[in-house]
């Protein structure tokens, strides 16, 4: 590392009686004196002559609001030069490789656009973002590293007998080595701690993102009747374990974790028995005729169905049949007013709304018998593995919305009281 | 009983074994030659996660 911000190699001059912080400053350095990580905030208050405390507190608000401070102090670290002491850069210095990978991974995180998990995506660092989950795991860290560091400062030895202990009592080795001027080194400056820090809460971040993308894609497979093909991964994955132990390689435990990543949502999938089988995509079906509704009904494997029977010839009296089956998504049956729905809808996790008569969770169901009157009915059969089925006297496009957009957010507005005594009237007919 | 050979690491052999047997109930519940109930899963994993914990205690004694 080239950077080395609390390992003064160069004597220190002697001091004016008017210090670094009360002199005026042509140019902005990296404080040398004033410094708790890499010197910036000592910097910018002896360049602007503030008090050194408002400039941190500045960069903690700024941290927490939206992530900037934090970019802001690491990308001033990489292009600020140390003061020597003098009032001018050091020579030749040269940000080391981790702080300008560093900063540049917090620069990416805090801009909008695909540079974080899907959750993230468009919105940057921000409440509730990445930046807590980097923030809390950095700090543990940073604080594991620090508690170890001074273990090994009161002759701890800094190592617990694994590899990890070792590299700690190396890096303390290092710091020791750099120190010139003949005093005892600190172990583990603050820097570098927060740096490992940072890097180790990227890693974990990044981990995560990956770990969920990866359960993602083996509950989808096994959703879609591909789970044998996730089964046959993980029993490799355990052979393969089983192989290195039997040579006694203790190296490859970590596949114990990818193994339970495809494990875990496979097997909960198929427990539950969600398939999604079929086709993906939107559908629409208008019938013209009850006789053209197919008697297997229409199914769907993820997207949205939009089955629309107000055009139908209803006669007084008579039922037709209808029967639909979704994976995932939303079925939305539209009929006119008149009609009395005749409901055996079940969505093993979801939301079912027939006619503003709502039920939702796990194995929600929807089961009437209304009394049989004049009123044309409709019998509807109808499941979903997960999503919504939406029964409305309206247009399709007051549940999907005029893009066909489908979401929470729209589903609760198929919740209608007005509708369900417009059910209830039709039924009593 | 047979001592378990020095060499061999007790907690990836009983993790291995444990990870096979998982993607074997996967695969045969895939096939549809098993029915296995909702609930199975989480028990079926603590008692794997119990046995590779205990195996590792073993192996860390061994040592």
């Amino acid at each position: 590392m080239n950077n080395t911000p609390d390992t003064p190699d160069t004597p220190k001059p002697p001091q004016s009686p008017n210090s670094e912080d009360d002199r005026p400053r042509r140019r902005l350095l990296r404080s040398r004196d004033d410094r708790m990580l890499a010197g910036v905030a000592g910097g910018i208050a002896a360049h602007l002559s503030v008090d050194p405390t408002l400039v941190r507190v500045g960069f903690v608000a700024a941290t927490l609001f939206g992530g900037l401070g934090l970019a802001a102090y690491l990308v001033l670290a990489v292009v600020t030069p140390n003061d020597d002491g003098t009032g001018s850069p050091v020579e030749g210095e040269r940000p080391s490789a981790w702080l300008v990978a560093v900063a540049a991974i917090a620069v990416l995180a805090i801009l909008p656009g695909p540079f974080w998990g899907p959750a993230h995506w468009g919105s940057g660092w921000f409440w509730g973002g990445s930046l807590w989950l980097l923030l809390i795991v950095g700090g543990a860290v940073w604080l594991f590293l620090t508690m170890r560091d001074r273990r090994a400062d009161h002759g701890g030895g800094g190592g617990d007998g694994d590899g990890d202990g070792d590299e700690i009592g190396s890096a303390t080795e290092e710091t020791q080595a750099m120190d010139a001027s003949g005093k005892p080194a600190r172990r583990g400056d603050g820097w570098s701690r927060l740096l490992r820090a940072l890097a180790i809460a990227v890693l974990v971040v990044v981990g995560l993102n990956v770990a969920a993308a990866v359960a993602g894609i083996s509950a989808w497979a096994t959703a879609t009747g591909h789970g044998a093909i996730v089964a046959g991964i993980v029993i490799a994955i355990g052979a393969a374990l089983v192989g290195t132990a039997l040579i006694g390689d203790r190296r490859w435990r970590w596949l114990i974790v990818p193994a339970l990543v495809l494990a875990l949502p496979a097997g909960a999938i198929a427990a539950a028995d969600i398939r999604f089988d079929g086709d993906v995509g939107e559908r629409e079906y208008t019938p013209a005729s009850a006789a053209s509704i197919p008697a297997e009904g229409y199914s769907l494997g993820v997207g949205q169905m939009t089955v629309d029977l107000r055009q139908l010839p209803w006669r007084p009296g008579r039922s037709v049949a209808l029967r639909t089956e979704m994976g995932l998504g939303q079925t939305v049956v539209a009929v006119p007013e008149r009609v009395c729905v005749d409901p055996d809808a079940t969505a093993s996790a979801g939301e079912i709304v027939v006619r503003g008569a709502r039920s939702s969770g796990i194995d929600a169901e929807q089961v009437d018998s209304p009394p049989e009157g004049r009123a044309p009915r409709l019998l509807l059969d109808s499941e979903i593995d997960a999503g919504q089925i939406a029964v409305t006297d309206g247009p399709p496009e007051a549940v999907t919305g005029e893009e066909h957009r489908f979401g929470p957010d729209r589903w609760h507005q198929a919740d209608d009281p007005a509708e369900r005594a417009r059910a209830q009237r039709a039924c009593e007919r | 009983m047979t001592p378990i050979p020095e060499r061999i690491d007790l907690t990836s052999l009983v993790a291995g074994v444990a990870i096979c047997i998982l993607g074997a109930v996967i695969l045969l519940q895939e096939e549809g030659t098993i029915a296995l109930e909702a609930g199975w899963l989480l028990s079926a994993v603590a008692a794997a996660a119990g046995v590779v914990l205990v195996a590792s205690g073993m192996g860390a004694r061994r040592r």
